[in-house]
């Protein structure tokens, strides 16, 4: 399922997938990737983006 | 039987060298937990290729040990070598899995591309030698032995360099701003 959420979070702060992905030491592909819903981050990962996009585990990765 | 031993003791000592170094001069090569993952499952499809591929020649060998001639033999198996590297590479290309955070793709590829005109320049050498000269036996089996392994090494990095190039394309395509 996409993480429209996750998106949504990036854009408000103004960050292209690259970007994201540099803070957060991954590549762009697996920043797309879970975007997309095709990759399943572990939580370290969740973590870092959540950490570089100042949201929550819950307002990014909860599905509701 | 001496001359094969040091053939083989040589091997091992240059394969030897460079796991030494490898692990000396750690570099900053990281690759991050998808990519890992993604190249796990190109190992294991890497892996079941070479498997499948010397069984079949082990099976063929068996049942006529003369099917493949022992000129031929050596470049079938550096072939399956290739087949399965091949596979781990076009897998790891095609989910962005090859290249390690950070690595520039070009220098890569133009190494690349460089060892692979080098060795079609020498694959369509022999394949005039091999039509153009009267070769004796021996030296025709040598020549056949080269344009097997040369055919092999071309196609190999021939489709290397286009998976790279077409991904790179086709991720610039698909970045976001």
């Amino acid at each position: 399922m996409k993480n429209l959420k996750l998106k949504s979070a990036r854009a408000a702060k103004d960050l292209s997938q690259d970007d994201l992905a540099k803070l957060c030491d991954v590549s762009r592909q697996t920043i797309s990737a879970i975007e997309k819903g095709d990759y399943n981050p572990t939580i370290k990962l969740c973590i870092a983006i959540c950490k570089a996009l100042d949201k929550t585990l819950d307002d990014l990765f909860w599905d509701e | 039987m001496m001359e094969r031993l040091l053939y083989l003791a040589g091997y091992l000592v240059i394969f030897g060298i460079i796991i030494f170094l490898k692990r000396r001069l750690k570099t900053s090569e990281h690759y991050d937990e998808m990519q890992l993952q993604i190249r796990a499952d190109a190992y294991k499809y890497a892996y079941g290729t070479t498997v499948v591929l010397l069984a079949g020649l082990i099976l063929m060998v068996v049942i006529d040990s003369e099917a493949v001639p022992s000129y031929i033999l050596s470049g079938v198996l550096l072939i399956i070598l290739l087949a399965g590297v091949l596979v781990f590479g076009v897998y790891c290309i095609r989910h962005d899995s090859f290249f390690f955070i950070g690595q520039d793709w070009r220098r890569y590829f133009g190494l690349c591309i460089v060892v692979d005109a080098i060795n079609l320049f020498t694959l369509v050498q022999n394949t005039i030698k091999l039509f153009t000269k009267n070769n004796e036996t021996l030296e025709l089996q040598g020549l056949i032995a080269n344009i097997i392994v040369e055919t092999g090494i071309v196609t190999f990095f021939s489709v290397i360099c286009v998976m790279i190039l077409s991904k790179m394309i086709s991720n610039k395509k698909d970045a976001e701003v």
